[in-house]
């Protein structure tokens, strides 16, 4: 058990945060909520009505997708772009997506590597690219309940302004939709960039994300 | 990185088992709900225009929302005001939108908003007339 837990100590102190994090927002959205329904002379709400309210859905999908376009982006943009000096990058001459050897595919398999990774066909195509089509599909999925939601909760403050509300296509080209989308973008794209290029001179000691503290600042593709 | 596929920061580890699930049961959740059903807003619409046109000026005030009542200048100037509007006939609903704790129900001569309240719902405009991109502009509650 306790080694099972330090075996999983990373992933496992990632579920627990975000869990905790999930739940402050929730409790803190509902809060916020009920401040403004106060403020407008309309009911507060339960926290079960808000944890089910478009609101709390939009707020939630639209740092959701982001982060899996952000990943998703990154996990591709690594396979052609290098980066002299960064641990974030492959070496220089390493660009593509490898020669067999180098992947451990088909022939040059060992008897530990995944089933799908020694046989050739589409399974072998389905393995070999499945970390992108999932955070893919993640981020496809939550930008599609994004703007669902996001209708949604745009809509509800429509007609408390006693305005027309939108349809789904009509959402999707507001600036509303794509102002939420953008702010989330950015901040996103700038943080792997920082981290791309702030690993080139920066050091923290004994974390692979970063090279050894005495590795050369030209140092590419090594890790701590 | 370079012996293996780039795999994700460790420092924001994504736990993709159940995130799919997780992002189809949120939309269902959220888009089905706890708010009242449109149904019940057009009858409520209705309702309230059957109460104006027939003189039933108490009830009528009663189903006004909190905003809705202080701008027809509350429970006590309420009934008078009411009294002095005219409504145009409601008709059928041709549409009802319904999003969260709001609702909008447009009949042939009369576009009707709604607040959720407890399980039904309340007038917050009535007599609405559309303004370009500006918010309606309604007779009874409104802006």
């Amino acid at each position: 058990m306790k080694t099972a837990i330090r075996n999983n100590g990373l992933s496992l102190f990632f579920g627990l945060i975000f869990l905790l994090a999930l739940l402050g927002q929730g409790l803190s959205g509902h809060a916020l909520f009920n401040e403004e329904q106060i403020t407008h002379g309309l009911e507060e709400i339960s926290l079960a009505q808000y944890l089910t309210s478009s609101s709390f859905a939009v707020d939630v999908s639209e740092n959701w997708q982001s982060e899996y376009l952000q990943f998703l982006l990154y996990i591709m943009a690594t396979i052609w772009l290098v980066q002299k000096g960064s641990p974030e990058s492959k070496e220089l001459d390493q660009t593509g997506p490898e020669s067999d050897k180098d992947q451990l595919i088909g022939e040059h398999s060992n008897e530990k590597s995944p089933a799908w990774a020694r046989i050739n066909g589409w399974r072998h195509v389905l393995f070999a690219n499945s970390l992108g089509l999932t955070m893919g599909l993640i981020f496809v999925l939550s930008w599609l309940v994004q703007s669902l939601t996001g209708n949604s909760a745009y809509n509800e403050e429509q007609l408390a302004n006693f305005q027309e509300p939108l349809t789904w296509s009509e959402y999707v080209a507001s600036p509303e939709f794509w102002n939420r989308t953008l702010q989330n973008w950015q901040s996103e794209f700038l943080a792997v960039g920082s981290m791309v290029v702030l690993s080139i001179y920066l050091r923290q000691r004994g974390s692979p994300e970063s090279k050894p503290v005495g590795a050369a600042h030209d140092d590419t593709a090594s890790t701590g | 990185m370079s012996e293996t596929l780039p795999a994700p920061r460790s420092r924001r580890a994504p736990r993709i088992k159940g995130t799919i699930g997780g992002v189809l049961v949120l939309t269902l959740l959220s888009l089905l709900g706890c708010a009242p059903e449109g149904k019940g807003a057009a009858a409520a619409a209705q309702k309230f225009h059957k109460e104006v046109s027939s003189g039933n000026t108490s009830e009528a005030c009663s189903m006004l929302g909190q905003e809705a009542l202080e701008k027809a200048g509350g429970e006590t100037e309420c009934e008078e005001q009411l009294e002095s509007v005219e409504l145009a006939g409601s008709g059928q609903p041709l549409r009802t939108e319904v999003f969260g704790r709001e609702a909008m129900v447009e009949f042939e001569d009369d576009v009707v908003f709604l607040v959720a309240s407890g399980s039904g719902w309340k007038i917050s405009g009535a007599g609405c007339t559309p303004q370009g991109e500006s918010p309606y502009k309604c007779e009874v509650g409104g802006k």
